[in-house]
């Protein structure tokens, strides 16, 4: 896999799996220099990253002519959660939204299939988790998952006492809830904690950005689509396989925009798995883009992180994930795939597409963006 | 009365802080605003921090406090320097808890980071002692703007320093940190490379230091050429966040100028950089390959060094403390 990195003004090549740069070329890598150079990212908190996205897409279309496409969008999320948007600004973020998505699918006529990630809520407060005598780690942004790791009774017993804890489960109880997939096990804390809606952790590892929103603990969320019924995440990446026999489709991703914001002609459909719902991130990101469940190409929240990024680790441009689980629509599809999307990483992972390009920000620092180039057969 | 810490010198009152908003007076003593509290907690590459030259490959764990004593017109963290300690300060962690967390998640130091280590010396101090009984070395990222008493202190505190020099100029100090001088920075700076295992680093921000170069090197070369210099490329936030980007290949082309003066120049702060290797000195070898797949510092990918001697030449490249590998420190990894 090759990947064309612009941090403004510069380019690079790189081969994709281990980071360093390369001499290779192909024709798709010159299409994506030239897109990346008309098309800056603006940043994650700028109005413009939505129309950022629909521009790319545009370019994109007219340029590879994919079958397939799959774009993301995360103003919304980010605006929740680190402006607390006023109503005024919400409304204007939303017009914009929808109809830049409007515009997309009048342009280009693909099927579109649109969900929505989920209501965000107020944060009410913290959980602090580092005063306990064992190590905890918050999985994402904005955790309402955490991960124990060997606490004492102590421990144990502050937690399933603490008011603002809703659920404590053993790692045997996940396992049982998700399967017994070797690595997703491997990475398993020995305990999980859920937070009550409104509340999320602190724990080492923690993002010191104020926050004003997160996700609410949405057990269902809004999609819209004309290709069927839809009663679970788990089934828009078959509906999508399905149907892109005979047509052109687009899925559309809405970070932090659930029932009360979306847009559109609606249907609810299940966004959890018993009691675990998906918060917007990696688990939901690919079990929409797979079909398939967590623990089929991601971790439990709560993960320690940090513990496979040594020097040997592969696709170091994609946070902790280390190898591709090809089971996404863009690998099981076999025509042409596209993905863009201003959520970094989890754009391409989830989509498997041929090309996806999307933002290169971390930590809210925009550094340009990135065009990933899946090998062709 | 007048505060200690740094050569502002603020009139401290009861209850009533200084610029950095870190100390205020109680009783004839200088106390600590917020003892202990600290905003983040992370597990990462020293490379990232960065430092290339001390403990190559080790995992640091980087944590900070909130404030600052200068007000950097571009700073990239302003939310945490700048911001309200009320909104930010979430951890209350003791010394001795702090270096168990930081021994739990298998880090192999401790490095005081995000912002001035200055504004929190007395809490640095105590937990200097512990991290020190347990034999975990600390290290700190500071703007070099104290006192020579603060100097002192943070030397014998931290075996491993960053400098962030931001230019030689008074007049870049006056109009974009707020303070009239540069002078104790580079004092620090002198101070340090004298004691301590020094690394520097510049913020260059197009159209107003890099013009600078030139001169920032001969400064440092004349205090010891073997002092790796971080160029950063600044993406400026905070009260200057529409200002352009630098230009990489214009800011390389005045690097390359100096790199014979400075064996150790690191140009990064964007991923994707080829400019972030360990060249030895006198063969031109690449003795420690590094990817910087984010925005700061990286991670070491491959390391030739044996000793501190290239195994081309023979030649010296310095280095503090042992190359370790990520894993080493932590008894939960199973590998895969």
């Amino acid at each position: 896999m090759l990947a064309v990195l612009d941090v403004v003004e510069w380019q690079t090549i790189l081969d994709f799996e281990t980071g360093k740069e390369t001499a290779e070329k192909s024709a798709l890598a010159a299409m994506a220099q030239e897109l990346l150079k008309r098309n800056r990212y603006p940043g994650d908190m700028h109005l413009e990253s939505i129309s950022w996205v629909t521009n790319v897409a545009l370019d994109l279309y007219r340029s590879y002519s994919p079958q397939f496409m799959f774009l993301s969008f995360s103003k919304p999320f980010f605006s929740s959660v680190f402006e607390g948007a006023d109503d005024v600004k919400w409304q204007v973020l939303l017009t914009l939204l929808f109809s830049r998505i409007n515009h997309f699918i009048e342009t280009t006529r693909m099927t579109p299939v649109v969900i929505g990630t989920g209501q965000m809520v107020p944060l009410k407060g913290y959980i602090n988790l580092s005063t306990l005598d064992s190590l905890a780690c918050g999985g994402g942004m904005i955790p309402r998952f955490a991960g124990l790791y060997k606490p004492s009774a102590g421990d144990l017993k502050l937690v399933r006492t603490h008011e603002h804890i809703e659920t404590v489960k053993t790692k045997e109880e996940i396992i049982e809830l998700f399967g017994n997939n070797e690595e997703f096990v491997r990475r398993l804390p020995d305990y999980v904690l859920a937070a009550r809606e409104g509340y999320a952790f602190k724990t080492f590892g923690a993002i010191a950005r104020p926050v004003h929103k997160i996700p609410a603990r949405n057990m269902e969320v809004p999609v819209f689509t004309p290709l069927g019924e839809v009663n679970s995440i788990t089934e828009i990446a078959p509906l999508v396989l399905k149907n892109l026999e005979t047509q052109k489709v687009v899925l559309i991703v809405l970070e932090g925009i659930g029932q009360d914001d979306f847009l559109m002609p609606y249907a609810v459909c299940s966004n959890s798995l018993d009691w675990y719902d998906y918060a917007p991130g990696d688990g939901q990101y690919l079990t929409i883009g797979s079909g398939r469940h967590l623990a089929s190409h991601s971790y439990f929240p709560g993960f320690k992180y940090y513990l496979d990024d040594s020097k040997e680790k592969k696709y170091p441009l994609s946070a902790y994930f280390n190898k591709y689980v090809p089971i996404m629509i863009g690998h099981s599809f076999k025509g042409k795939s596209a993905a863009v999307g201003s959520r970094s990483v989890l754009t391409h992972m989830a989509s498997g597409a041929d090309i996806s390009v999307e933002c290169f920000a971390r930590g809210l620092y925009n550094y340009g963006t990135i065009a990933i180039l899946k090998d062709q057969a | 009365m007048e505060c200690a810490y740094c050569p502002r010198r603020c009139l401290l009152q009861n209850n009533v802080p200084g610029t950095c908003g870190a100390y205020y007076a109680e009783q004839g003593e200088i106390k600590e605003k917020y003892p202990h509290r600290w905003t983040v907690m992370y597990a990462v590459h020293i490379e990232s921090v960065p430092f290339y030259h001390a403990y190559p490959g080790s995992r640091s764990f980087l944590f900070g406090s909130s404030g600052c004593n200068l007000d950097c017109a571009y700073c990239s963290n302003a939310y945490v320097a700048k911001g309200d300690p009320s909104d930010l300060f979430t951890f209350n962690l003791p010394p001795a808890k702090l270096v168990d967390l930081a021994q739990k998640t298998g880090c192999h130091n401790i490095v005081f980071g995000i912002n001035e280590p200055l504004v929190s010396l007395p809490s640095l101090r105590e937990l200097a002692v512990e991290a020190k009984s347990r034999n975990i070395p600390m290290g700190c990222l500071t703007n070099g703007y104290m006192s020579e008493e603060s100097a002192r202190e943070i030397s014998a505190l931290f075996s491993f320093i960053n400098v962030s020099l931001k230019s030689l100029s008074n007049d870049f100090y006056r109009d974009l940190t707020g303070v009239l001088s540069v002078q104790p920075v580079l004092d620090s700076i002198k101070y340090f490379s004298e004691r301590n295992h020094l690394e520097i680093t510049t913020p260059i921000i197009q159209g107003i230091n890099d013009d600078e170069i030139e001169m920032m090197a001969d400064f440092i070369a004349g205090i010891n050429p073997a002092i790796p210099w971080h160029v950063f490329r600044l993406l400026p936030e905070y009260k200057m966040k529409d200002h352009d980007y630098p230009h990489i290949m214009h800011i390389n082309r005045k690097l390359e100028e100096v790199r014979k003066k400075l064996p150790f120049i690191y140009f990064s702060n964007f991923a994707g950089s080829r400019w972030v290797n360990t060249l030895c000195p006198q063969c031109r070898e690449i003795v420690i390959e590094r990817i910087n797949f984010s925005g700061c510092g990286g991670k070491v990918v491959d390391y030739k060094l044996q000793g501190n001697r290239c195994p081309f030449c023979g030649g010296g490249v310095p280095i503090h403390g042992q190359k370790v590998s990520w894993n080493s420190m932590d008894e939960d990894y199973r590998g895969g």
